[in-house]
């Protein structure tokens, strides 16, 4: 080859075919826009959805958990009651990002909230994973919580348990309270139901055998 | 009366204009070309610290777990990202503007613009990082880095661009080597790839369906139409350098090239086998993932084949071993993507450490030791001075040889038997969390030695810098092999 233009128009021309199918044929598909949230929910509610979405993704809870469930024919996802069905690319239309994930250090959350419907389960969880799940090797995440002293006597319903014997309370009157932060993460947790509303797509494909 | 000139005369002079043309070109090229590798060194370090917080913090979850800016899911994608952009775009755009200098025969001009590029890039790199620990990460895979630390690192790149170009067009007449096609495709693949990406994910993000494909069709297309390029341009350069005779064969490398060319940008979605997008697709991104072993094969015999020739000189040129070792994991990572591919394999490996050890042998065996070799190469040309230690090399090479070869085992062995722990309900999820501790344990164990290696290379490159010149001194050779 004695000319650059040969190349490049290759290079392009071989790059732009690709660029058509995967980038802009899904886009075409699937919608440019980002959705609002279903009108189902009332808007202080959404907001904050929305705003442990941001959570989820500024703590990189992405990297361990997964958020999409495989069909029975590729993998027992429903053996272990992640999801009645699998997913498919409409459950994420009401997503800012969608968090599909690509490793599972933990379990898969597509259906978290289902599963696991108790605000006070997870904030415990999320301030020591061990107290509720022994072995997790999840980081803690009590930077999402407040210190905040016990005003008359009276703990906060909220206030996750500091050790082994439940004690809501530390030796110098102190409890900890779920930040603004961690209310946000886990009003989106608890939003986590993706596989819940049957979807016509889901249904697998008649066997070819 | 006449002078007779003697033929002998005459060569000498020929080679002594070539030599001059040479010195010329590396002079021009030295300030732009330093700047990279020293900043791209910069960046391996501080990768490498991140990478033993994320992997130790993975077995031991209790280190440092107080600051929310050290949480394992900041300084995971803090890792990846400064490697990424950091170290090895950097490391790349060195060594291919410096190649492409000597191919084209044309002294770079501007450097100025070249030095601006760099200082955008590192500014980028930096904002990204600090985005990203400071809570600001998007979460997406592989484009982790906050709007403005993206949007400075495009603009970085637009004077590599421009200083490709014009080396492109200031040529000297003839044949173009193939280093010098897969030089000019890359320089365009990646700011396409990485604009595209950054316009529809990140300034103005499309629906959130539609966001995986092009995730991973750009978080793929980063390793096969940007780093693999320009290290496979830097092997077809370097092999033949090194051991004095031509490629194996013209005509394999044009196949290597444009069936790289045409079926790579088509594999990005075998990461997304078995999830929630139509068959088509991924069928799709199967088939081109299986038709990559056409360009791998092609690359692969022209590399061994011609590296074969006078393969004793990985007992003492540290360029020739570090390239061989990486010519060898690009035909191993290659064949074991493909494979990856494959439904049957995909089914246990897909959601597990199995592919976090594959990614390891492309971007650091392939790629990192790939750029390893090239500097080892670039460096003394362009500063007139020599490598200081050949114990140091030595202690990189096989800190980082060893290393990696040990990271991918464990993970990829410790993958296997947690995809199909997975893959049995009776297994209890807890329980594939505690069975993975040691083969976690071990990849720690080989990261330090890889950092161990880093910090070898980083103290040969500071003291050479440090040394004063010596225009006629002999290459340092490694002497003995271990």
């Amino acid at each position: 080859m004695h000319q650059f233009k040969f190349i490049f128009l290759g290079a392009l021309g071989t790059f732009f075919s690709a660029w058509l199918g995967l980038v802009l044929l899904p886009v075409v598909h699937y919608g440019a826009e980002a959705k609002a949230l279903e009108p189902g929910a009332p808007l202080p509610e959404r907001e904050l959805i929305r705003r442990g979405e941001q959570v989820y993704a500024a703590n990189g809870c992405v990297y361990c958990h997964t958020q999409q469930v495989r069909s029975p024919s590729y993998g027992n996802d429903h053996l272990r009651f992640w999801g009645e069905r699998r997913s498919v690319a409409a459950d994420y239309e009401n997503d800012t990002i969608a968090f599909l994930g690509t490793m599972r250090t933990g379990p898969d959350l597509s259906n978290v909230g289902q599963r696991l419907s108790s605000a006070a389960w997870h904030y415990q969880h999320l301030y020591e994973p061990l107290s509720t799940s022994p072995g997790s090797v999840m980081p803690a995440h009590r930077f999402l919580f407040e210190r905040k002293p016990v005003e008359n006597g009276v703990v906060d319903p909220e206030a996750v348990a500091l050790d082994a014997e439940g004690n809501r309370v530390d030796a110098e009157g102190y409890q900890r309270v779920p930040s603004a932060e961690a209310r946000a993460l886990v009003a989106y947790l608890l939003s986590l139901q993706r596989t819940v509303t049957p979807r016509p797509e889901a249904e697998e494909a008649p066997s070819l055998r | 009366m006449s002078v007779e000139v003697s033929p002998v005369t005459l060569q000498e002079e020929e080679k002594e204009r070539s030599r001059k043309a040479r010195a010329a070109m590396d002079a021009a090229a030295a300030g732009p070309v330093i700047h990279y590798f020293a900043s791209a060194l910069f960046w391996l370090i501080l990768g490498s610290v991140l990478a033993m917080l994320a992997s130790i913090k993975l077995h031991s979850p209790a280190l440092l777990d107080q600051a929310d800016w050290l949480t394992f899911g900041r300084v995971r994608p803090a890792h990846l990202t400064t490697v990424a952009y950091g170290w090895s775009t950097m490391a790349c755009i060195g060594v291919g503007l410096w190649l492409m200098s000597r191919l084209c025969r044309a002294s770079m001009r501007h450097t100025g613009w070249l030095h601006l590029s760099a200082l955008l890039l590192n500014l980028g790199n930096l904002a990204g990082v600090i985005g990203i620990l400071g809570g600001r990460s998007t979460s997406i895979e592989w484009l982790e880095y906050p709007i403005e630390a993206g949007c400075l690192i495009a603009a970085g790149f637009l004077p590599v661009m421009w200083a490709f170009v014009d080396m492109a067009r200031r040529r000297q007449p003839g044949h173009i080597y193939v280093s010098q096609w897969y030089l000019m495709a890359a320089v365009f693949w990646f700011p396409l790839l990485y604009i595209t990406v950054q316009a529809l994910m990140i300034w103005s993000p499309v629906a959130a369906p539609a966001q995986p494909p092009m995730n991973w069709w750009y978080a793929h297309n980063v390793l096969g139409l940007w780093f693999t390029p320009v290290c496979l341009a830097a092997a077809y350069y370097l092999i033949p350098k090194l051991i004095g005779k031509p490629i194996h064969s013209y005509y394999l490398s044009l196949v290597g090239f444009w069936s790289l060319a045409f079926f790579y940008a088509w594999n990005g979605m075998h990461h997304l086998v078995g999830g929630p997008y139509p068959a088509w697709m991924i069928g799709l991104s199967i088939v081109a993932s299986f038709m990559m072993v056409v360009p791998v094969i092609a690359v692969a015999v022209n590399h061994h084949f011609t590296a074969f020739k006078d393969i004793g000189l990985v007992r003492t040129s540290p360029t020739f071993r570090f390239v061989v070792f990486a010519t060898f994991s690009y035909t191993a990572v290659s064949l074991q993507g493909s494979s990856m591919a494959f439904r049957s394999l995909n089914k246990v490996t897909h959601f597990t450490h199995y592919t976090i050890g594959h990614s390891h042998l492309g971007m650091y065996a392939f790629v990192t030791m790939l750029l390893f070799g090239a500097i080892y190469y670039i460096l003394p040309r362009v500063t007139g001075r020599e490598w200081p230690s050949a114990w140091l090399i030595r202690v990189h090479f096989w800190c980082c040889g060893l290393g990696v070869l040990y990271y991918v085992m464990a993970l990829s062995i410790g993958g296997v038997f947690q995809g199909m722990w997975l893959l049995d309900e009776s297994v209890p999820f807890h329980a594939i969390v505690e069975r993975m501790l040691p083969y976690l344990q071990q990849r720690s164990y080989a990261g330090m030695a890889m950092t161990v290696g880093h910090l070898a290379f980083i103290t040969s490159f500071i003291w050479l810098l440090l040394r004063s010149p010596q225009p006629a001194s002999r290459p340092t050779l490694l002497a003995r092999a271990i």
